[in-house]
C-alpha cells in the first residue's frame, strides 16, 4: 500500500459523500496526461485508492491484490512512492470509475477515486460473469433487455418456509431461461417458523422448484436465525440440504452473509467440507466479500450478491447484483447428463486373484443417483460394487476370479461397465486380464524302445515327457533315480525338450520324473513316471520258438556270442513276452535278407538286414505299447534272392516292474 | 396508527396536476372510468395503512401494505412514495427516497391501494417492536404509518449485509388497485 508513514486508511462511508466532497475540493484539479476508454486493471499488490491524487487524500480503501480497476484517465497529482514487488516512484495516478465492476460512486460517494499509476497489470479477460436476483419484489422483468445489458444467470426466489410459493416464480424461470439466461431458484428459510421441520420445508421447496436440467444449483437463502441456537440451526440446515440431495440428487448451494454465518452457525466448515462446496455470500458494498468458514474451506465464494440496489435495463427499481466466480457456469448447471470412467482402465489378475477398479462418476456438478452395473464378465469372475447407487461421485468394482473347480480362463475380456441416471444411459469399458496361476498339466515320463541303435552293455532307451497350458510351456526339468537311489538331476539337450536318449543297463531298474514350468512362471510338481528296466533275452531264451529251419552260430560279435539265423523262406522265431516294449537285434551285412515282423499276430512291417558292410548286435525293429502286457513278435524270413538269412540274436524288451 | 392531518378529503387539488395518466381504485362500488377532474390530494388523515404480511428475498424483506381511503370521498396521490421502516419507538430505523415522477392514481372513497415495500441493509440497534412501514405524502401532507403485522413483529427488519454503518434502502413499488 502506499501513503504518508503514520497515515490510516479511515473506514469506508457510503454515508458522508458531502465530507468527501469537501475534501476532494481542497485538492487541485487533477491534470489528465492521458485518457482511456474504460480500461481494466488488475492490482498487483495491495493498493489505496484516494479520492483525490495525492497521498495526502482521503484514503477511501485499499484496494487488494487482483482488483481490478476501470479507468478513465491518468492525470497528473502529488508525488508517491510504494513498495509492490520493488520499489515504485512516480507522481501519475489512474482516475478510477470503478472497482471489479462496481462504480466507486455507489460504493463511496465520489465520482471518480485515485489509485497510483505503475501498481497494476493488463487484465486479459474479465474472470466473472454478473446475473441478479430476484423475487417477486421486481414485478415483470424484461429479460431479452436484462440479458442484453449483459447479465448471465438469475437466481429467482422460489419458495418461503411451508406454503408461500413467490408468485412471480414461474413468471421469472420462464422468462429468464427463454432469455438464454442460466437461472436457478432459491429457498428462503424459516427456522423460526419450522424449527422442527426442515424436511418439510425442503420438500415444499423441492414440490414447488421443478428443477430440470440446465438450470443452475438451486439455493438455500439463510438468514433468519430464529430462536435455535447455533448447534440446532446447524442441524436444521444440513436436515433441509440434505432432503434436496436425496430427493432430486442435487447438493444445493448456501445463501448467506459472512455475519449471519459466524454468529448464527459458529462459522462452521462442515458444510463446505461435506458435500456443499458452493457458496452464495451476501457482501453488499465491499471491494471483495469477507467469505466465512475459513475462505468456505479455502475454496473461496461461488457466487457474490454484492449490491442490493442495481439498475438494471429489463427491471423496476433496485435489483440484486450477483456475480459468479468464473466465465463457466457449465459446473453449477445441474445436468441429467454424466459420463462414467474407470480407473484403471486395465488390469490384470493371476486367476484366483481379485482387483478394483475405481468408477468415477462425472456428473457435471450435479445429478441424480446413479446406477451402476457391471457386465460381460467373463467364466468364474464375481463382481461386486462397493455402492451400486451411486449418489456420490464414485464406486468401487472387485472382481475375484476362480481358480479352483473351473477356473476362470486366462485371457483378456472387455468389460461393460454401464451407468443409468436421470433416465440416461452410460457405458464405459474396462478391461481384466486374467493371467495364468495354474501349473502345467504334466504327462509322465514314458519309456520307449528304438531303433536302430546298436545293443552293448545298455541300450538307448528313449524317454519321452510333455505338458500343456494356456500360457505354453517355458521349460522342463527331469530327474532320475537309479535302483530306488536317489533322485539327480538330468541334463536336457534343451529346455524345451520333450524326450532324451540314455542308454540303460540291463538288470537296473529306472525311474524318470518330469515337471514343467509355464510361461507365466508356474512350476508344477514332479510328476514320475513308472519303475522301468530293460531285460535282454538271447536267442536262445526259451521263450524264443523257432519254425523252419534255423540255426545256431557261434559269433565273438553277437550278444552272448552266438546267434541263430536261417536262410528259408517262412522260417520265423516268435518271442513271447511281458512288457511294453520289444525290440529285435540282428546281425547287418552283405548276406542278410529282409524278413516280414508282425507283432501279436499283425504285420508291421518289412525289415531288411542287407547293409554293405557288416555290424553286429544291430536293433533293427522296436515296438512300443502304452503300457506293459503280454504280447509276441514274429519274424519271418522272406527268403531275399542271393542273400536270404536272417539273423536272432538277441530280444529286448522293456518292462514296468 | 399515527396520522398526520390536513385539508379534508375530496377536495380537487391545487394542481390537478396529473402529469401522467391517471388510473382509478375503486371501493365497494366499481368506478367505471376516470373522473374528468382530479380530485384533491389524498390526505393522510383520511388515509389507513396496514402491513398484511411479510416475507423475505435475498438480505430483504417484503411487505405487503394496503392503504385504504377512508375519507367521504375520492382523493388523488402519486403512485409512487417515499417510505420508511419505522420502530415501535418512532425511531426511522431506514429512511427512503423520494421516488421519481409517476402516474396519478384516483382512489374512491373506500377504495384500496396494494403495494409491496422492500428494504435490506438494516445495520443499526436492535429496533423496538412492532416495526412497520410509513409512507411519507408530498408536499408536506405528512405521512401514514401502517399498522404493523402484530403487536411485538420484527419481521421486516433485513439483515446487516454490509460493512457496520452502512446505510439501508427502503422502497416501494407504484400502488396498484
Amino acid at each position: 500500500m502506499i501513503g504518508p508513514p503514520g497515515h490510516r486508511a479511515p473506514g469506508r462511508r457510503i454515508a458522508g459523500v458531502l465530507a468527501l466532497l469537501l475534501v476532494v475540493s481542497a485538492f487541485p484539479l487533477a491534470t489528465p496526461v492521458a485518457m482511456a476508454a474504460d480500461v481494466n486493471l488488475a492490482a498487483n499488490c495491495n493498493v489505496s485508492l484516494r479520492s483525490a491524487p495525492s497521498t495526502t487524500a482521503t484514503a477511501l480503501t485499499i484496494m487488494p491484490t487482483g482488483a481490478v480497476i476501470t479507468w478513465t484517465e491518468l492525470v497528473a497529482g502529488g508525488a508517491w512512492s510504494a513498495t509492490c514487488g520493488s520499489l515504485f516512484t512516480g507522481s501519475t495516478w489512474y482516475a478510477v470509475a470503478a472497482i471489479d465492476g462496481q462504480d466507486v460512486a455507489s460504493l463511496y460517494g465520489v465520482p471518480v477515486a485515485y489509485a497510483a499509476a505503475s501498481l497494476f497489470r493488463p487484465v486479459d479477460a474479465p474472470a466473472f460473469l454478473e446475473g441478479v436476483d430476484v423475487s417477486r419484489w421486481q414485478g415483470w422483468i424484461d429479460y431479452p433487455s436484462l440479458q442484453a445489458a449483459g447479465k448471465r444467470f438469475v437466481i429467482a426466489k422460489a419458495t418461503e418456509g411451508i406454503g408461500f410459493l413467490d408468485p412471480m416464480y414461474a413468471t421469472n424461470k420462464l422468462g429468464a431461461s427463454g432469455a438464454g439466461l442460466a437461472v436457478t431458484a432459491y429457498h428462503y428459510a424459516r427456522p423460526d417458523l419450522n424449527p422442527t421441520n426442515p424436511q418439510g420445508e425442503a420438500d415444499w421447496f423441492v414440490d414447488n422448484v421443478g428443477l430440470v436440467p440446465g438450470m443452475l444449483a438451486p439455493a438455500l437463502d439463510l438468514e433468519v436465525p430464529g430462536t435455535l441456537g447455533t448447534a440446532a440451526l446447524q442441524v436444521w440446515v444440513g436436515a433441509w440440504l440434505d432432503r434436496v440431495y436425496t430427493r432430486i440428487g442435487v447438493r444445493p448451494m448456501i445463501y448467506a452473509s459472512p455475519t449471519f454465518w459466524r454468529k448464527y452457525l459458529a462459522d462452521t466448515t462442515s458444510f463446505a467440507d461435506q458435500g456443499y462446496p458452493v457458496l452464495w455470500v451476501a457482501h453488499w458494498f465491499v471491494a471483495g466479500p469477507t467469505v466465512p468458514a475459513n475462505n468456505w474451506s479455502n475454496r473461496g465464494w461461488t457466487f457474490w450478491q454484492y449490491s442490493d440496489c442495481g439498475s438494471v435495463p429489463g427491471v423496476s427499481g433496485c435489483v440484486d447484483l450477483d456475480r459468479y466466480n468464473g466465465t463457466d457456469l457449465t459446473p453449477m448447471t445441474f445436468g441429467a447428463d454424466f459420463a462414467v470412467a474407470p480407473a484403471p482402465l486395465a488390469a490384470s489378475v493371476p486367476q484366483g486373484g481379485s482387483t478394483a477398479y475405481g468408477i468415477t462418476i462425472s456428473r457435471l456438478f450435479f445429478t441424480t443417483p446413479i446406477d451402476v452395473s457391471v457386465s460381460d464378465l467373463p467364466p468364474g469372475v464375481s463382481a461386486t460394487l462397493s455402492a451400486a447407487h451411486v449418489t456420490d461421485s464414485s464406486t468401487t468394482l472387485t472382481l475375484s476370479t476362480t481358480l479352483a473347480g473351473t477356473p476362470t480362463p486366462v485371457g483378456t475380456y472387455p468389460l461393460t461397465i454401464t451407468a443409468i441416471g436421470g433416465g440416461l444411459v452410460r457405458t464405459t469399458t474396462a478391461t481384466l486380464s486374467v493371467t495364468d496361476a495354474i501349473p502345467p498339466v504334466v504327462t509322465p515320463p514314458a519309456y520307449r524302445l528304438t531303433y536302430p541303435v546298436k545293443l552293448d552293455a545298455t541300450i538307448p532307451v528313449r524317454t519321452i515327457w510333455s505338458a500343456v497350458d494356456p500360457s505354453g510351456i517355458g521349460s522342463y526339468g527331469v530327474q532320475r533315480q537309479v535302483n530306488d537311489g536317489a533322485w539327480v538331476d538330468v541334463s536336457l539337450p534343451a529346455t524345451s525338450s520333450t524326450s532324451l536318449i540314455e542308454p540303460l543297463s540291463f538288470g537296473t531298474t529306472y525311474m524318470y520324473s518330469a515337471r514343467a514350468t509355464d510361461g507365466a512362471g508356474n512350476i508344477s510338481e514332479w510328476m514320475p513316471g513308472t519303475r522301468a528296466a530293460v531285460v535282454l533275452a538271447e536267442q536262445t531264451s526259451s521263450s524264443v520258438a523257432y519254425a523252419g529251419t534255423w540255426k545256431s552260430a557261434s559269433n565273438a560279435y553277437a550278444s552272448g556270442g552266438s546267434l541263430k539265423y536261417a536262410t528259408g523262406y517262412g522260417a520265423s522265431a516268435t518271442y513271447a513276452f511281458t512288457g511294453s516294449s520289444v525290440a529285435w537285434v540282428a546281425y547287418r551285412g552283405p548276406n542278410r535278407g529282409s524278413a516280414r515282423v508282425y507283432v501279436d499276430g499283425v504285420y508291421k512291417k518289412t525289415i531288411s538286414l542287407y547293409a554293405g558292410t557288416y555290424s553286429s548286435k544291430q536293433v533293427v525293429f522296436a515296438f512300443n505299447w502304452g503300457s506293459s502286457g503280454v504280447h509276441r513278435i514274429k519274424v519271418i524270413g522272406v527268403g531275399t534272392a542271393g542273400h536270404p538269412r536272417i539273423d536272432v540274436d538277441a530280444f529286448v524288451t522293456l518292462t514296468l516292474p | 396508527m399515527t396520522q398526520t392531518s390536513p385539508s379534508p378529503q375530496g377536495t380537487p387539488g391545487p394542481s390537478g396536476t396529473a402529469l401522467l395518466p391517471t388510473v382509478v381504485a375503486t371501493g365497494g362500488e366499481p368506478t367505471a372510468s376516470a373522473p374528468a377532474e382530479s380530485p384533491g390530494p389524498c390526505q393522510p388523515a383520511f388515509m389507513a395503512a396496514r402491513v398484511t404480511a411479510w416475507d423475505g428475498a435475498a438480505g430483504h424483506r417484503i411487505a405487503s401494505v394496503e392503504l385504504v381511503n377512508t375519507g367521504p370521498g375520492p382523493c388523488s396521490m402519486f403512485a409512487g412514495a417515499r417510505v420508511q421502516l419505522m420502530d415501535g419507538s418512532g425511531y426511522i430505523l431506514i429512511d427512503g427516497a423520494p421516488p421519481a415522477a409517476s402516474a396519478v392514481l384516483v382512489v374512491a372513497a373506500g377504495g384500496v391501494l396494494t403495494t409491496v415495500v422492500q428494504d435490506g441493509n438494516y445495520c443499526g440497534p436492535a429496533p423496538v417492536p412492532p416495526v412497520t412501514v410509513a409512507i411519507i405524502f408530498p408536499d408536506g401532507l405528512g405521512r401514514v404509518v401502517a399498522s404493523p403485522v402484530s403487536a411485538g413483529d420484527v419481521s421486516g427488519v433485513p439483515p446487516c449485509m454490509g460493512e457496520a454503518g452502512s446505510a439501508g434502502d427502503i422502497e416501494m413499488q407504484p400502488w396498484s388497485p
